[in-house]
């Protein structure tokens, strides 16, 4: 009995031990996620916003909308959170075409108009798909009809149309109920009137046809309406709206072509179309994008807005528009009588709403008192009315967006939460250091040699006495705020860290927004808008940073380069990268501008200039410098070259100081390009590019010297081949003499390609047709065993070529993006930060991607540290640097040193945002999280006392013996 | 009184019980001081009686002087410090097969093991030449000044030996490689900017 009891015991310790083990191994790396990374997720710029059908049973409160960025998504109106999303292709597969909410259900039309997908409306699990085939039409349109008999015929079901025909799907069984097929139509918009009738809309070039059907069978009510009218299909929006209960519904069609406004009875097949030009209504946006038409619901109202601006229409029961109202600002519909304005004027939004009785439009009344609505939000584009249980027309919810991406929430009288989308457009970024603080920049000035012995001595007491004050301040206003705050340990904002890794990072979007965000947690700091500064097309804002925060009297100085939006003239406009700040007026050139860049001359303030390149070869130099010495110096030194991706030539220059300006002066041109190919990537190396080590050292112990040659630049072109095979070419060319040093092809390759240059090697990522996978190829370059003899590198007078090495490594995964990593020294191994289509954002360390690698190795290769090559590169997934937390088409990675040699910064922005840091040879430079300072402290406690305490035992023990 | 005199002698010698005679006898016979035996044996019962009258004991005899010993020492002292200086001379030579045999044992990897033997083979030369002028004492004879340069010269191969073996384990940085991380990245002397357009 007592052995029983007792091997019972030693089980149930056994199990304790092993469960507290399974615990501990869990914990490894959970405890560290979000210690020292974020991620941010967005959904994009809104298209439509859906309410629930039924959210009966519903914790959470939800809207519903799908984006320009192929998202859906539902926020829980409470929060701002987002609940669920999904996020589609990023291509016309992944264009939403339309959505409808019915019963439970959410459905997409995707595909081009040729699969509906379903989810769940609460959980965003997905639910089913229906493929209706076809040819690849441009979009189609959807419709929801909720049943309203409770006989098991009836059901909820979803009517579908696109260009090749109409098709309803029973939400519950999934089957299709009818599908009527008649292709040769352009566009398709599925509409339900209040009667119950399916209004089917179709466009082709000059034509308009408007069936109606029977929603349950499918069957043609009556003849079809068949109107030539000059409309372009993808150029309009369409929509149905009845003006009156009696009279059948109107077919309103804005063509953006024309601005015209069309409306057609979809009743009375006589009645000619209605056609009105949208300048006769009211002053209107010249802007063509975005315009949206909404129906009101309420007797025959609609609005068309765009640019911040809505016109209220109103359709007469015969068929004329007429204007009713124009708002700077939108217009919803709240109740069956009433429509709903958000008016902004000097940044702020009021709220109003507006009844309509027979004898009109009437009283404008104000329901909210006028809140905030701050420029950097730019205009309201659209205001949705989210019907709740405490909002009406006289205390609306409203759910809005604006100009720039910022979705907000108005209830009660506030906005209770905004979602600053325009992160997620975010084409150029970068990594800026913080300004050292206050006492370590008097620091920094009691070092400076200047002076005399004894000036420099009273220099250094005064500024010890000074950092003495400044010390005392911080303790002081430390202990202020602890006292209003309760938290007495809060580190100042803003300032930089002890090792450098408390950054700001700046992202500019293509509209010209500029958005500072703290690299703790992802918060923004400030936001600011570059009036009318836009991206140039096909490639992003240029950032540069002329000054950092470390020179303290002067702020921090950046200059971000884009074009104006009207004219498409350079723009320069200056900025604080720190404070946010706009530093001096934008400067705006008067022609376009084909390239900027830094130059490696700073003024007196500690100042980095930059050029710009206009079309006419003329160089600009901001802030100017007239110092001969600098002119001499940027006439020997100063080049510039450029790719035109549209002709592919490659043109090389040299500065010239000509009267007062300088003027670029061609050396040489390069056409890279034949019959058919495009230039798709461009990389010259980055400005600083610390490599530490000249070469490699080898088993025998000689050395592989490195062919680092700053002006080297890679250039990859994609083409067809004789037999309709795609090809990638990667060209390799001195950027000062035009001279061609390496020169690569891939078969079957094609886009899209990532280019990585850095130190002596080249990474190109493309997609491999014939094995259908991505591929990587590493091309590195050495100049060989002989030290090189010089102790410069001139491009003009070294003639050696590169010894080549490659190997290409195939990828399990779709690259996004791709960047190395980058210290302060260089003396870290590199790992190359890959972010894939999966929302996995990999780390791969160099070592493997090395095309040293060799089949079979050799003693002396083992000895060297080479892997044996296999063509697969692993996917670990603890490389995998933001685990579960998937971020979505990354368009871009900055990486950025951090005051630690081990330590590099990795920012991912694209549809989601992503910081985090990479370590690529481990924290070798610090003491490792595990280490105990307290066991240390105390055993060398404990020996301390215990030496003492056993030298006096000794001593006595001596002694006592001595007496013997 | 022969007998009386044994019996004193016995009675002095043969009695351990207490600690301190036997602590004096250990002594005597510790210091190597040269004891006439006659002091021993000096026992006086009457006080008339005169000492040297007495005859000697028997097998003593009072003339002959008790060191045979150095009397041969210094015979053929010569020849053995020639010996001993030479052994000592070449003693480090001696040692250099060995030290090759160890090297070769130990191996050419960089870990404790062959590293406590390299620091071992450096530090016994390095130590000898600092104490050559104790050793170079023992060392005597017409042959010292070569003896010493043979000795010094021992301990030089050695170092060279455990030279040898630091090169062969590639710790000595005679290579190009070694002065890598030294060299100065090239400095560019033309600035290019640019990209796509």
């Amino acid at each position: 009995m007592d052995s029983q009891l007792r091997s019972l015991l030693n089980v149930i310790s056994c199990l304790i031990v092993l469960c507290s083990l399974a615990k501990v191994i869990q914990a490894i790396h959970e405890d560290q996620i979000g210690l020292h990374d974020w991620s941010l997720q967005f959904i994009g710029r809104p298209i439509e916003v859906l309410l629930s059908a039924s959210q009966s049973g519903a914790s959470r409160s939800l809207v519903y909308t799908y984006t320009e960025q192929n998202v859906l998504a539902a926020i829980d109106v409470n929060y701002g959170e987002i609940a669920w999303r999904q996020v589609f292709e990023n291509n016309a597969n992944g264009t939403i075409s339309s959505a409808v909410t019915v019963g439970e259900e959410i459905c997409v039309l995707l595909n081009r108009g040729r699969s509906l997908r379903c989810y769940d409306s609460l959980t965003g699990a997905f639910k089913w798909e229906k493929w209706f085939g076809g040819k690849s039409g441009n979009s189609g349109s959807c419709v929801g009809i909720t049943k309203t008999t409770e006989s098991p015929k009836d059901a909820n079901r979803i009517v579908c149309a696109n260009s090749d025909g109409m098709y309803a799907v029973n939400t519950k069984t999934k089957n299709t109920l009818w599908d009527v097929r008649s292709p040769n139509i352009l566009k398709r918009y599925a509409f339900a009137s209040h009667s119950g009738e399916l209004v089917v809309v179709g466009i082709n070039q000059d034509k308009l046809t408007i069936k109606r059907l029977s929603s349950e069978t499918g069957e043609a009510k009556e003849n079809d309406i068949e109107r030539s009218v000059s409309i372009d299909p993808l150029r309009s929006e369409c929509r149905l709206v009845q003006p009156a209960s009696q009279v059948s519904p109107f077919v309103i069609c804005y063509n953006a072509a024309q601005r015209q406004l069309l409306s057609q009875s979809s009743g009375e097949s006589s009645r000619e179309p209605h056609l009105i030009s949208v300048h006769e209504l009211g002053e209107f946006p010249v802007e063509g994008k975005n315009v949206s038409l909404q129906n009101l619901e309420t007797d025959g109202l609609f609005s068309l807005s765009a640019g911040g601006v809505s016109l209220l229409l109103q359709i007469h029961p015969n068929g004329e528009i007429k204007l009713v109202q124009r708002f700077v600002g939108s217009v919803t519909s709240c109740s069956g009588t009433e429509v709903l304005a958000l008016e902004v004027a000097n940044k702020r939004a009021t709220l109003g709403t507006a009844a309509f009785d027979s004898r009109g439009f009437t009283t404008v009344s104000l329901t909210s008192e006028p809140f905030s609505f701050p420029s950097a939000y730019g205009n309201a584009q659209r205001a949705v009315f989210i019907p709740r249980k405490d909002s009406s027309c006289a205390k609306p919810s409203v759910l809005f967006w604006s100009d720039s991406d910022v979705i907000g929430y108005f209830t009660q009288g506030k906005i209770l939460w905004q979602r600053d989308e325009a992160l997620s457009t975010i084409e150029t970024a970068a990594i800026v250091d913080l300004p050292i603080s206050d006492i370590e920049a008097l620091v920094e000035q009691e070092f400076e040699e200047k002076g005399s012995f004894i000036v420099r001595f009273t220099k250094r007491l005064l500024s010890q006495a000074l950092q003495l004050k400044k010390f005392a301040e911080v303790i002081v206003r430390r202990l202020q705020a602890g006292l209003r705050t309760g938290k007495f340990f809060q580190k100042d904002q803003l300032e930089r860290d002890y090792f450098n890794t408390h950054k700001i990072i700046v992202g500019i979007t293509g509209k010209g927004k500029i958005v500072g965000m703290d690299s703790r947690n992802g918060n923004i700091l400030y936001s600011l808008q570059a009036e009318n500064l836009v991206s140039p097309k096909d490639r992003p804002v240029q950032f540069y940073l002329q000054r950092t925060g470390a020179h303290a009297p002067f702020p921090s100085q950046a200059v971000i380069v884009g074009v104006d939006k009207k004219t498409g003239d350079g723009v320069l406009f200056f900025f604080d990268c720190v404070t946010g700040e706009e530093l001096g007026p934008a400067v705006r050139m008067n022609r376009p501008i084909l390239q900027s860049g830094l130059i490696p001359v700073m003024t007196n303030d500690h100042l980095e200039a930059i050029f710009v390149l206009d079309e006419d070869l003329n160089v600009e130099i901001h802030p100017a410098l007239d110092s001969a010495e600098t002119a001499e110096f940027l006439t020997r030194t100063l080049h510039i070259f450029y790719t035109d991706p549209r002709t592919g030539v490659t043109r090389g220059f040299r500065v010239k100081r000509m009267n007062q300006g300088w003027k670029a002066v061609e050396l040489w041109n390069s056409t890279l390009v034949s019959h058919g190919e495009s230039v798709v990537a461009v990389a010259p190396k980055r400005p600083h590019d610390a490599v530490h080590s000249q070469g490699k050292v080898l088993a025998d112990r000689r050395v592989l010297y490195k062919y680092i040659n700053p002006n080297l630049v890679a250039v990859v072109v994609e083409g067809l081949d004789d037999v309709k095979k795609p090809y990638l070419k990667m060209v390799g060319m001195d950027g000062i003499t035009g001279r061609v040093l390496i020169s690569q092809t891939y078969r079957r390759a094609r886009g899209p390609c990532q280019l990585i240059h850095a130190e002596n090697w080249l990474m190109l990522s493309y997609w491999n047709e014939k094995v259908r996978q991505s591929e990587i190829n590493v091309v590195e370059m050495y100049r060989g065993f002989d030290k090189p003899n010089k102790t410069y590198f001139s491009s003009l007078e070294s003639h050696e070529k590169p010894n080549i090495s490659t190997a290409s490594f195939r990828l399990p995964g779709f690259v996004d993006a791709m960047k190395d990593s980058v210290t302060v020294e260089g003396i870290t191994y590199k790992d190359i930060i890959v972010a894939l289509s999966s929302g996995s954002i990999m780390r791969i360390p160099k070592f493997l991607l090395d095309p040293r690698r060799p089949m079979i190795p050799t003693q002396a290769e083992r000895e060297e540290g080479l892997i044996p090559y296999a063509p697969e590169l692993p996917m670990v997934t603890e490389n995998i640097i933001n685990y579960y937390k998937k971020a979505y088409r990354i368009r871009g990675m900055v990486t950025e040193v951090a005051g630690l040699e081990s330590l590099s910064l990795v920012f991912a922005f694209g549809l989601d945002l992503c910081f985090t840091r990479v370590t690529p040879s481990a924290l070798f430079d610090v003491l490792s999280d595990s280490f105990d300072y307290w066991i240390l402290s105390v055993v060398m406690l404990v020996l301390t006392v215990a030496s003492v305490i056993v030298r006096n035992l000794a001593n006595a023990k001596a002694l006592k013996h001595a007496w013997k | 009184m022969p007998v009386s005199t044994t019996a004193k002698y016995s009675a002095s010698m043969g009695k351990p019980s207490t600690k301190k005679t036997a602590g004096a006898s250990e002594k005597i016979i510790n210091s190597s001081v040269v004891v006439r035996p006659e002091k021993l044996f000096q026992v006086s019962y009457r006080p008339g009686v005169n000492r040297s009258d007495l005859p000697p004991p028997i097998g003593y005899n009072p003339n002959v002087v008790y060191s045979s010993e150095s009397v041969t020492r210094s015979q053929d002292t010569t020849g053995l410090i020639e010996k001993r200086s030479w052994d000592i001379a070449m003693a480090p030579l001696k040692q250099v097969p060995m030290n090759f045999f160890v090297m070769w044992m130990s191996g050419n990897a960089i870990s404790l093991f062959p590293i406590m033997m390299l620091v071992m083979m450096f530090w016994k030369p390095v130590q000898a030449i600092i104490g050559a002028q104790s050793t170079f004492k023992q060392i005597s004879g017409k042959w010292a000044p070569i003896q010493k340069l043979v000795y010094l010269f021992g301990n030089v191969v050695a170092l060279s030996v455990a030279l040898y073996k630091c090169h062969s384990m590639g710790l000595l940085p005679t290579e190009p490689s070694d002065w890598l991380s030294f060299e100065k990245p090239l400095e560019r002397t033309e600035f290019l900017a640019g990209g796509r357009i």
